[in-house]
């Protein structure tokens, strides 16, 4: 499967440090004010990608079940941080939440994948680590934006919920179109993906795979796995994150927490 | 359903329906930096009476009235609603009594059948005299019939505020808090939505309370009225008494500011400005 692959090496890194390079002249040049943005993201890019190649090819070789688990605690937990520091929101206790969100759907999509799908008998990293990865960064990118749109929506229409409560709404009841608005916006980006997938994109994996000497039908298929899986994880960590916040924006005695929502934002 | 109105201050047992429909003592809210917005406020308001609450503006007029449904939690002080602690009631229930108008009507895009049926809908059975409850609001809020099957949003303000009005209604509550109801309303508007209101009281025995900035419509709807002054309670009384002899100068100038209570004595709300 890797025989005809065309090996990059540190000499070729230098080669792709160019085409950044020729970004930051660029922006230079026009004063485009990105050239710092354009430098970090290239420093931050290579060192990240070396380290995650390196510690990867560590586990990929020892093949324990708790090596795999422990990697993959990291990465949620670095999604779920991640998350939170992305939405800009300053609600206590954001990160454990949607760690703990992405923790659960991903687990659970990741194991139908790989037990019903695959068949996977044993803790292979090769598959458990990548499929994880693109599980834990969509359901992260879902449910943060589940997150942000949900209490952007509670603090414009604040009045609205007031005006529900006070018709005797409870605040599941108050919030309940909110909720779906933010679920659905966040959604939105991975059902569009399933409808572009192929015509206008190549999507990542496949073009890996590709690379990487897979037959092109092949990676069509482990494609269409990936693309279903995260959907599902977009949509149950849209619904649980969002699930998991609104409360935070009421009393037990059906008020809404005006204070905390402005203080969220 | 509604108790016909009380003599108030009397102290009853939590059971009389000759209870206060309020009854502060001592009520105050901080913000959580602990900047008050109202302090030490006493008051008592009569079943089937009218209180009108009013004051500049940041002088604690939205911060009281949202205490008495319980949007809002108290700092401090005491609150009684219809002769129970308020923290006793069931919150649905406190808010089905205790029913609230806003500034903004919160139509919430629906037909007005839709919005009219929310509260039961929320409570997750209709009534069997649906209709004819209907039927009562839409008149008690002077709404045509043939509004009933509109889409909400394309009503005119002073319509979208009564269809508000008739849905605060339709729970045949025993208490109608009005936030600024009329403030975004032209003064006709605004006139025949509280002529309503004081039908309602003398018919049905309703329970106001309303804030308000328009002196005018306080004198008109006549009861009692609630001064207050930085989160203070300045003045209560009956309208007439206090606008004839304010108890202290600083309410006295408020009363008498130009466009506010005295400016135009004589004048019907519909020919009054926002005070």
């Amino acid at each position: 499967m890797v025989e005809h692959v065309i090996a990059l090496g540190w000499p070729e890194v230098l080669l792709l440090l160019v085409l950044m390079l020729a970004a930051m002249v660029v922006s230079l040049v026009l004063r485009l004010g990105l050239t710092q943005e354009l430098a970090v993201g290239t420093a931050r890019s290579v060192v990240q990608l070396s380290a995650v190649g390196f510690v990867i090819g560590w586990v990929f070789q020892q093949r324990t079940w708790y090596w795999v688990l422990l990697l993959l605690a990291a990465m949620a937990l670095v999604a779920g941080y991640t998350g939170a520091r992305r939405t800009r929101l300053r609600l206590p206790g954001l990160t454990w939440l949607l760690t703990g969100v992405l923790v659960v759907v991903s687990a659970v999509v990741l194991l139908y994948l790989t037990q019903a799908v695959l068949g996977l008998r044993e803790w292979d990293p090769r598959y458990l680590i990548p499929l994880g990865g693109m599980l834990l960064g969509n359901a992260m990118n879902s449910s943060t934006l589940a997150v942000e749109r949900l209490v952007a929506e509670l603090a414009r229409s604040a009045g609205d919920v007031e005006a529900l409560l006070a018709l005797g709404a409870s605040p599941g009841q108050a919030v309940q179109r909110y909720r779906h608005a933010a679920i659905s916006a966040a959604v939105t980006p991975a059902i569009n993906g399933l409808l572009t997938v192929g015509i206008v994109t190549l999507p990542g994996m496949m073009t890996g795979q590709m690379l990487g000497g897979t037959a092109p039908l092949q990676a069509a298929l482990y494609q269409l796995m990936i693309l279903f899986g995260i959907t599902l994880c977009a949509l149950l960590g849209a619904i649980l994150a969002v699930y998991g916040t609104a409360p935070r924006f009421f009393t037990p005695a059906w008020q809404l927490q005006r204070a905390v929502l402005r203080a969220a934002r | 359903m509604q108790t016909p109105a009380a003599p108030s201050a009397s102290a009853v047992p939590e059971t009389d329906p000759a209870a206060p429909a309020f009854e502060l003592r001592g009520l105050g809210r901080c913000l959580p930096d602990g900047r008050a917005l109202l302090e030490g406020v006493h008051l008592s308001v009569a079943r089937g009476g009218i209180l009108t609450i009013a004051g500049p503006s940041g002088a604690g007029k939205s911060t009281l009235i949202r205490l008495l449904n319980r949007l809002d939690e108290p700092s401090a002080g005491e609150l009684r609603v219809l002769g129970r602690p308020i923290a006793d009631w069931p919150v649905r229930e406190l808010r089905r009594r205790v029913s609230m108008v806003f500034q903004e009507p919160s139509l919430l895009g629906l037909s007005v059948r839709e919005n009219l049926t929310l509260p039961f809908r929320l409570q997750g059975a209709m009534p069997p005299d649906l209709d004819a409850r209907i039927a009562e609001v839409l008149v008690a809020a002077d709404l045509s019939h043939d509004l009933l099957e509109r889409d909400a949003d394309g009503l005119s303000v002073g319509q979208k505020q009564r269809v508000a009005l008739a849905r605060g209604l339709i729970a045949r509550p025993e208490v109608l808090l009005l936030d600024e109801p009329t403030a975004a309303l032209d003064p006709a508007t605004a006139e025949r939505l509280l002529s309503g209101l004081a039908r309602l009281n003398r018919s049905a025995g309703l329970t106001l309370v309303m804030t308000s900035h328009r002196f005018g419509e306080v004198r008109r709807l006549g009861g009692r009225l609630a001064v207050l002054m930085g989160g203070r309670l300045m003045a209560e009384g009956p309208v007439a008494e206090l606008l004839a002899r304010p108890p202290t100068d600083e309410v006295g100038a408020f009363l008498q500011e130009p466009g506010g209570s005295n400016a135009t004595p004589q004048a019907p709300v519909g020919e009054t400005r926002d005070g």
